[in-house]
């Protein structure tokens, strides 16, 4: 009787030994999720070249066009890394997300953009007129900063108009129901090709090259596959610099994973004056956009005390090449 | 202490203080992700500051009117119209191919063609209740008009009512039983319709508080604002009900009949004599 | 005098289905009519038409010399139950007809108190119905019928839902309060004793469609010994038709052409 408990208990030892040594290899395949936006390009390319298997890696990168999903879906682990506006990992991490950034994807592209005939030359025209908006994002949290830079107090001087989608507020512009929409690219050199629309700034006029969308990782995935997210890294930063090379190239990738939009409209828009893809950043800046949401009123906590960022693996990356 | 009348008092509140401790203990003990569900305490203190702060009753007023609005205009639509179907044949057959192709389409699908029409501010969140209503009540109400007994018309008539002085005076009396119960659930899917008819260009409301949090990753606020979602639709439908024990006393009594039967009644003559 | 006259009333429902074949009647002022009939003879459609809630498909139905054109208080109509409106007291039943003829407030009152206690009911004049037995109930129907002093009163087998011991009650009230005040009644009812208890002349009518195949007049008063004999023979009488069914259960005779026929 004992003996044949024995055989079984040994049976039983190498089964659950051997789950352990598979749960503790790597992840796969890895899951990333990533906005529907220009931005984003350097995951479009990396899968469509097939960087990742090159790499040694399996990952399957998917198009959401929802931050919000997106950072739930880390949240609950569907994702180990994922892409999205840098306001939107702050605030995430603010909350309690234990996600980390870890690099840059893009910076500039929003602005504001107004109707041609519109009658606003300038950023004090806006006095008294309404301006749509996507609550808590980006575009909300800089054209803040602008409008108090030049003089006006969003909340007494202008109305802002709150919207969930970035098409929705190019045709409330449209049809006049606004008189401005901070807005991104491709839709303002849209608007502005289609004949009626005229762009007053870009918000890299009061913070040159801002941070736009960045790379989030799991802080879990971060600590037991270290390996992995540098090789992801590494894929990234190759990738960005394939569209720096050929921009006519990523904007037709960006054509064929979005479908929609036309090559030329989007070549027009990854123009440098407008925005720059980008793999470095600096903990520096991020620090600088909380401390902007905080005075917002956007953030529970105080910025100072958290840690938003990891560049230990950009950073190794980054060194390795050298 | 508990008497006949304090212990079912006290039994109907087990359930949900059992459900309440669960929510505040597994969240608190890990074995549900604090970030996914926060504690009860922690949505009851996020409820408490948005109510101290004066945002909370901001929001929900803003809700309130428009549900009110939307609702009293799909009501002042449907119950004419409904009388109207529900007593003509034919009118109705002509009518019902079109009440039947809107009443799938659901609040969200009508969002953007809300904006295009009514622009942005509270037009398009009142259209989205309204349209979201309508259909309903005018079934319920063609429904209600046609369940009406055809005996009590025909009495009506051979009493010398004219047909006006019929629908207004016995149609009407007797569905209002029935349109009583249509209106206190249209009142409720009026008011689950604050979701998706917030989510079309307002400022302010419950369900633009529950967007902005959910797009801020504050699940307190979320769970917050469903929570007073869900106790001002619970307050609603008792308010409902109060009127209707108040209104339609005759019509209480008769269910109960109904239900205990004629143990509940006079015997008449002969036990009188 | 005739308060009624009925020429070849025919009734066919857009389904087909034949409900009553030219159908003659009269009834007299002051008569007590009884229409006897087993279910589904068409009875409730004759009622309804002669009411002028329906309209028939041929034949012409006058009222005292007039055609009749749609419904009115002067052709009441009684059901079998649940006409009565709910939401009014037995009192503001009685009115109802009263109100429609513009009446005041005490005038309406006054007249509906006394209606009430000539049926013995001014004790729950402020009962819903729903707290009132079947018997009381039909009671109230009545009263409120009574209450406009039609012309003519229909009434589409009354008691049928009551008990047989307040069935009993009913009738007598009936026959009494329709005796005394020489009301005209077209009584429609299956129950050979009803009909023999309350009428002045009976009209038999066959099954579906409906036909008057024969008419009785009845040498009231009726003595005990004499209802019974007469029970046996109408009865006998309504066996004796013995229809020839087709498909449905209808009656094998067509409805075209064929006169009624006659002893």
């Amino acid at each position: 009787m004992a003996r044949k408990y024995g055989r079984f208990a040994k049976r039983l030892l190498f089964l659950v030994l051997g789950l352990l040594l598979i749960g503790c290899g790597p992840a796969s395949p890895i899951q990333i999720g990533v906005r529907t936006a220009n931005d984003h390009v350097p995951f479009y390319i990396a899968d469509r070249e097939g960087m990742y298997r090159e790499a040694g890696l399996e990952v399957q990168v998917h198009l959401v066009p929802s931050n919000t999903e997106i950072i739930e879906a880390l949240q609950r682990g569907d994702f180990q890394m994922g892409a999205v506006p840098v306001t939107t990992a702050i605030a995430a991490i603010d909350r309690g997300a234990r996600l980390r950034i870890v690099a840059m994807t893009g910076r500039g592209s929003d602005g504001l953009l107004v109707r041609k005939e519109g009658g606003i030359a300038r950023w004090e025209d806006l006095r008294g007129k309404r301006i749509a908006t996507i609550k808590a994002s980006i575009l909300d949290v800089l054209l803040r900063q602008a409008l108090e830079l030049h003089g006006l107090d969003p909340e007494r001087d202008v109305t802002l108009v709150y919207f969930q989608k970035l098409g929705d507020m190019v045709s409330a512009l449209k049809t006049g129901q606004v008189e401005a929409t901070s807005n991104t690219e491709p839709f303002m050199t849209d608007a502005v090709r289609q004949g009626w629309g005229s762009i007053l700034g870009y918000y890299t006029e009061q913070w040159p090259d801002h941070p736009c969308c960045v790379v989030l990782a799991r802080e879990d995935f971060l600590r037991e596959h270290p390996r992995e997210v540098e090789a992801i890294l590494g894929v990234h930063v190759r990738a960005v610099e394939r569209a720096w090379e050929d921009p006519a190239y990523a904007a037709r990738v960006i054509v064929e994973y979005l479908q929609a939009f036309d090559p030329a409209l989007v070549e027009a828009s990854l123009a440098p004056e407008k925005m720059r893809l980008d793999y470095a950043l600096s903990a520096g800046e991020i620090l600088r956009m909380a401390q902007l949401m905080f005075r917002q009123g956007l953030l529970e906590h105080d910025p100072a005390g958290r840690e938003f960022v990891d560049l230990g693996p950009l950073t190794r990356v980054l060194e390795g090449r050298r | 202490m508990s008497g006949e009348k304090g212990r079912p008092a006290f039994r109907q509140f087990l359930l949900p203080a059992g459900l309440l401790l669960l929510w505040e203990a597994f969240p608190r003990l890990g074995w549900v992700d604090p970030v996914l569900l926060p504690p009860f305490s922690q949505v009851a203190g996020r409820l408490g500051s948005l109510a101290f702060s004066g945002t909370l009753w901001l929001h929900l007023g803003a809700s309130l009117g428009r549900v009110f609005l939307g609702y009293v205009l799909a009501v002042g639509l449907a119950l004419p119209l409904g009388f109207f179907l529900g007593l003509s044949e034919r009118a109705e057959l002509l009518f019902r191919p079109l009440v039947q192709a809107l009443r799938p389409l659901a609040p969200p699908a009508w969002i953007p063609l809300a904006i295009l029409w009514f622009g942005i501010g509270n037009a398009p969140a009142v259209f989205i209740i309204f349209v979201g209503t309508v259909s309903t009540l005018l079934a319920g109400t063609i429904s209600a008009v046609r369940g009406v007994d055809r005996r009590l018309l025909q009495a009506a008539l051979t009493l010398g009512a004219s047909r006006h002085r019929a629908v207004l005076m016995v149609v009407l009396p007797a569905a209002l039983p029935e349109l009583f119960t249509l209106l206190r659930l249209g009142m409720g899917l009026a008011w689950m319709c604050v979701m998706a008819a917030e989510m079309a260009a307002v400022s302010r409301g419950l369900g633009f508080l529950i967007l902005e949090a959910r797009n801020t990753f504050s699940t307190d606020t979320v769970l917050a604002g469903m929570v007073v979602i869900g106790l001002l639709g619970w307050g609603l439908d008792g308010a409902w009900r109060l009127l209707e024990g108040r209104l339609l006393r005759w019509q209480v009594g008769r269910r109960a009949y109904e239900m205990l039967g004629s143990a509940g009644t006079f015997q008449g003559l002969s036990q009188r004599d | 005098m005739k308060c009624l006259e009925v020429q070849g009333l025919s009734k066919v429902y857009p389904n087909g289905t034949e409900a009553l074949c030219r159908v003659d009647l009269v009834v007299r002022e002051g008569e007590f009519v009884a229409v006897l009939g087993p279910s589904g003879c068409g009875k409730t459609t004759l009622l309804l038409i002669l009411a002028g809630l329906e309209r028939p498909t041929a034949g012409r139905v006058w009222f005292r010399g007039r055609p009749v054109a749609g419904w009115g208080r002067e052709r009441t109509l009684i059901f079998q139950e649940q006409a009565l409106f709910p939401w009014l007291t037995a009192q503001g039943n009685v009115e109802f007809g009263l109100r429609m003829l513009g009446m005041s407030r005490e005038e309406r009152r006054g007249r509906a108190l006394g209606m009430l206690r000539k049926l013995g009911l001014e004790d729950f004049a402020g009962a819903y119905p729903h707290q009132l037995s079947g018997g009381m109930q039909q009671r109230v129907a009545l009263a409120r019928a009574l209450a406009v002093e039609p012309a003519l009163l229909l009434m589409d087998e009354p008691f049928a839902a009551v008990d047989a011991l307040t069935r009993q009650e009913l009738q007598e009230e009936l026959r009494r309060l329709t005796r005394d005040s020489g009301q005209t009644v077209l009584l429609v009812t299956h129950s050979v004793r009803e009909a023999l208890f309350l009428a002045d002349r009976l009209l038999l009518l066959t099954p579906r469609p409906g036909r008057v195949y024969l008419e009785v007049p009845l040498p009231q008063p009726l003595s005990r010994t004499e209802m019974a004999l007469w029970e046996e023979k109408v009865l006998s009488l309504l066996a004796g038709f013995a229809p020839s069914r087709g498909k449905d259960g209808q009656n094998a005779r067509p409805c075209r052409g064929q006169a009624n026929a006659r002893p």
